[in-house]
């Protein structure tokens, strides 16, 4: 069974269901974790279970789980919910799913350490100073909006360019890798700009939008996020990659 | 010089720089609460180094003149930051990513890095770290079901606590067999409950290479607000086994933090158990003014200005 934590209208969700469920695996589709399973998470010092009971009968173990891909949580609350309780709730499950993504042994895409699920990383200016050991230089504030961007994803050791991108661009493949490599991170999102004198990092995504690219360009992400999730090799290493850069 | 990157009028920030004025260290205060239209931070990167100065109010700081920065930013306690999370929507207060991304860049020792501080937002997932360590966790539950809540009360005999999953504050309590009532513990019904550890609290500082630990006893469930339940607390400087210091150690630098503050408790049987690291340790709770001995060597620590490797 394959987990896909998501809205239902995510496109990346979309897409990456059929291509599990044509090659035959079970998929179920997880808006909120909380709100559609009754949830027996027991952690203790040597181990970690957690069994899933959903409304339609169905019970998961987390043994039962063979990958995972998590898209950024929304958690939505009712209009009628007073605000300060929302806050607060959505910071409770917060924590709980970030906990127990990290509890499980299946290959996930992303596991997020605590700070990519919490900082400030959608602002360029988050990213100062972390991309330049990798080579990348962020695009400077001032001609961010006048000068043209191209997205690029990077998933695993795969660079896959939207359409359009130059050639030239490309000069940057093994610094994305790596700086991806860097976060824990199997799937990343960047968009880069194309400056007159070398290519600059315009925005990270730790949670890919997806959605913007090209036809061929989301093909090839799902099948390289195929790769990544379901070939035990990869599930190894995904499982492996550091939970922090400290 | 030390910077200091807090709200002036918080406790803790007030109390560290009291001390390093007593101290008569070089400091100055970069006001959060006033973030950012007060600041301004122009840095670039060279040779492999950030390079450059933040200016705030009347003064300009070239990263080369800090020996140390202490980074706080917490929601005031008490009537002064009630509603703050409703204003901003946010469970937690917000870091300008500015601010954020020098210091989590500058060469020399800051308490502690804006990025090593969210682990302890989520407790579950630093339980996942700790127990990784020689530390025992507490045999939890996390769950939204009101019957496997139940089920784990029968388990543990009744001898069980309830604590918010998330980082947002809230006092720690023993939970009852009126508390497991088909709403569930709380209002939304996802709760986190855990077995009830006897023994002394312990809080361990950790500052660098050094380790600071107090024994707090107490039959509070929460020493912290002991005197609301009717108990009373002592606490005491303690000694720890070296192997106990040794993880404490360790346990900070996994966590990428130059300061920590452990919660552990030792059973009376000899075990150590380890329920939190904290990031941005509220430290004057647990020293006398009289005898400041965590802030001054926080304030020493900052102010040697080594370059962290």
């Amino acid at each position: 069974m394959f987990f896909l934590l998501s809205d239902r209208g995510d496109l990346l969700c979309q897409d990456f269901q059929q291509a599990l469920q044509r090659q035959g695996y079970s998929t179920r589709v997880i808006e909120d974790l909380f709100s559609s399973a009754s949830v027996e998470w027991r952690l203790q010092s040597e181990r970690s279970l957690a069994l899933c009971r959903f409304q339609d009968g169905e019970t998961i173990s987390d043994r039962d789980i063979h990958g995972i891909l998590l898209r950024k949580p929304s958690f939505e609350w009712s209009q009628e919910s007073p605000a300060v309780d929302t806050i607060y709730l959505r910071a409770e499950k917060e924590a709980a799913l970030l906990g127990w993504i990290r509890s499980l042994n299946c290959p996930v895409i992303n596991r997020y350490p605590a700070e990519l699920w919490f900082a400030p990383i959608d602002s360029l200016d988050y990213w100062r100073g972390r991309l330049e050991p990798f080579g990348l230089e962020p695009e400077r504030r001032f001609l961010r909006e006048t000068i043209k961007s191209y997205r690029v994803s990077v998933v695993g050791s795969k660079v896959i360019w939207d359409e359009g991108a130059p050639v030239s661009l490309r000069s940057v493949d093994v610094s994305l890798v790596q700086f991806a490599r860097s976060l824990g991170l199997t799937y990343v999102e960047y968009r880069i700009a194309d400056s007159a004198d070398k290519p600059r990092v315009a925005a990270v995504e730790p949670f890919p939008s997806y959605r913007e690219f090209c036809l061929s360009g989301r093909q090839e992400i799902i099948k390289e996020l195929m790769v990544q999730l379901t070939t035990s090799e990869n599930a190894a290493l995904a499982r492996t990659a550091p939970d922090s850069w400290f | 010089m030390v910077l200091v990157c807090a709200d002036p009028s918080e406790a803790v920030a007030a109390y560290f720089c009291s001390r390093l004025s007593a101290l008569r260290i070089h400091h100055r205060i970069l006001d959060l609460s006033t973030v950012p239209s007060t600041c301004s931070i122009e840095w670039s990167w060279r040779e492999g180094l950030p390079s450059g100065s933040i200016s705030y109010a009347d003064w300009t700081v070239d990263f080369d003149e800090l020996s140390g920065v202490y980074f706080r930013n917490v929601w005031l306690d008490g009537a002064d930051g009630e509603g703050k999370s409703e204003k901003s929507g946010c469970a937690y207060p917000r870091t300008d990513p500015r601010i954020a991304a020098a210091l989590n860049s500058l060469p020399c020792r800051v308490v502690n890095r804006p990025r090593a501080t969210y682990s302890n937002r989520s407790k579950p997932y630093q339980a996942l770290i700790i127990r990784q360590f020689d530390f025992k966790i507490p045999k939890t539950l996390i769950t939204n079901d009101p019957e496997v809540a139940k089920r784990f009360y029968d388990e543990c005999e009744g001898r069980v606590i309830t604590k918010l999953i998330s980082g947002v504050r809230s006092i720690v309590r023993r939970v009852n067999e009126d508390d497991l009532g088909c709403g569930g513990l709380r209002e939304h019904g996802l709760t986190q409950l855990q077995e009830y550890i006897p023994g002394d609290n312990i809080r361990v500082h950790v500052i660098g290479e050094r380790v600071f630990p107090v024994r707090i006893q107490s039959q509070a469930v929460d020493y912290r607000y002991a005197a609301k339940e009717g108990y009373a607390r002592t606490m005491v400087a303690a000694k720890l086994p070296e192997n106990v210091g040794n993880d404490c150690l360790r346990l900070t630098r996994e966590f990428g933090l130059a300061m920590s503050g452990i919660d552990l408790k030792e059973t009376p049987t000899g075990k150590y158990y380890c329920f939190e690291v904290n990031t941005s340790p509220a430290f004057p709770f647990y020293e006398s003014p009289a005898r400041p001995v965590v802030a001054d060597a926080l304030g020493q620590f900052l102010a040697q200005g080594e370059e962290q490797p």
